[in-house]
């Protein structure tokens, strides 16, 4: 169970098999690139038709945070080499939603990682791990930015199913 | 010590480059050997640099000849006064960057960015300036596209405007070592 705190956090591991993994990855179609370059770069699919794999996270998270929760909305992120998505261009909430994270990447990404802060420091560093999911209760000072994918990783892909739910 | 620019180019906003910046450049790294570098990061940027306020009396002083040397031809060509500047340097080595971003920041009164590009003892690959054409609407950029890129040449001297619309970036350093002195000047 989380600590029944605003901005709580899990980490976890394997939530997801490779194949359910592989699966959605080749599902997910009609990106859309974004390109306000003081909030973020990347490419952006918004409300993936994923039903099952996401209330079965949906599932997994309320049972990992003890409340009952519903998908308000979702969205697959993908990030190439020099992309990332900074705090300025994240939401604060004031209702203490949950917000979760699946990392669909083909394969890990050395220092491509979810941060989320509170009051400007980082709580969680969420690691590019196919198959990974992070648990964050997101309270009313926490942001999240997602880091800058180096070059020096020319081909890498970084993939995040993110929902938020409430 | 320092050559002062005399004319401006406006594209995509006002700045200047100044070769040869510094009559004696070598003499610049002695001064910074006794200044710690300590590591920041945050979600714009990765890069080592010195502490806010120098710690030596030597870069101090070097700060100030460089204030007094370059605000009166400063302001005469912006038509803007300028008087205070701050300075620290900065280490970007191999994955280091400065993500798109303004430096205008409401009550702090910047009003010119400079950055100087020491000499390396391995010339940076990447670590390039680049400035963006942007359109803005209601206090936010809405548009935005590469407009000039400008590279890390040792002894050179860069300037620019600072305003919401002078949007700016630091390129990821993809392999040697980039220093620079960098900071702004006041009104």
């Amino acid at each position: 169970m989380l600590e029944q705190l605003f901005g709580a956090a899990l980490v976890v591991p394997d939530a997801i098999d490779r194949d359910r993994l592989a699966g959605a990855r080749s599902r997910l179609t009609g990106f859309t690139r974004y390109a306000l370059l003081d909030r973020g770069s990347y490419e952006v699919v918004r409300d993936p038709a994923e039903p099952e794999l996401l209330a079965s996270l949906v599932a997994a998270a309320a049972r990992v945070t003890g409340r009952t929760l519903a998908l308000r909305e979702s969205r697959v992120l993908r990030l190439s080499a020099g992309d990332y998505l900074l705090a300025h261009h994240d939401r604060l909430h004031e209702d203490n939603p949950v917000e979760i994270t699946l990392d669909l990447s083909p394969a890990s990404v050395p220092g491509a990682e979810v941060h989320y802060r509170r009051r400007g420091q980082v709580f969680v560093r969420f690691e590019c791990v196919p198959g990974s999911l992070c648990v964050v209760e997101r309270g009313p000072t926490v942001t999240c930015n997602h880091t800058y994918i180096s070059k020096l990783h020319a081909d890498a892909q970084v993939i995040r199913l993110v929902a938020l739910l409430g | 010590m320092w050559r002062v620019p005399t004319e401006m180019e406006t594209d995509p906003f006002r700045h200047v480059i100044v070769d040869d910046a510094c009559e004696r450049p070598d003499e610049l790294l002695e001064i910074l050997e006794e200044e710690a570098v300590e590591p920041y990061e945050g979600d714009i940027f990765k890069f080592e640099a010195t502490a806010p306020e120098p710690r030596t009396r030597e870069l101090r002083e070097l700060r100030d000849r460089f204030a007094a040397e370059l605000a009166p031809g400063l302001s005469d060509l912006t038509g803007k006064c300028v008087i205070r500047v701050d300075m620290r340097a900065y280490a970007y080595r191999v994955g280091h960057y400065l993500l798109p971003h303004t430096d205008h920041r409401e009550g702090l009164h910047r009003v010119l960015a400079y950055a100087y590009y020491l000499p390396s003892p391995e010339s940076p690959r990447g670590g390039e300036l680049e400035l963006y054409a942007c359109t803005a609407a209601n206090g936010e950029l809405t548009a935005m596209t590469s407009a000039k890129i400008i590279e890390p040449r040792s002894n050179r001297l860069v300037v620019f405007e600072v305003g919401d619309r002078s949007l700016h970036q630091v390129r990821e350093v993809l392999s040697g070592l980039r220093i620079s002195l960098a900071g702004w000047f006041y009104a």
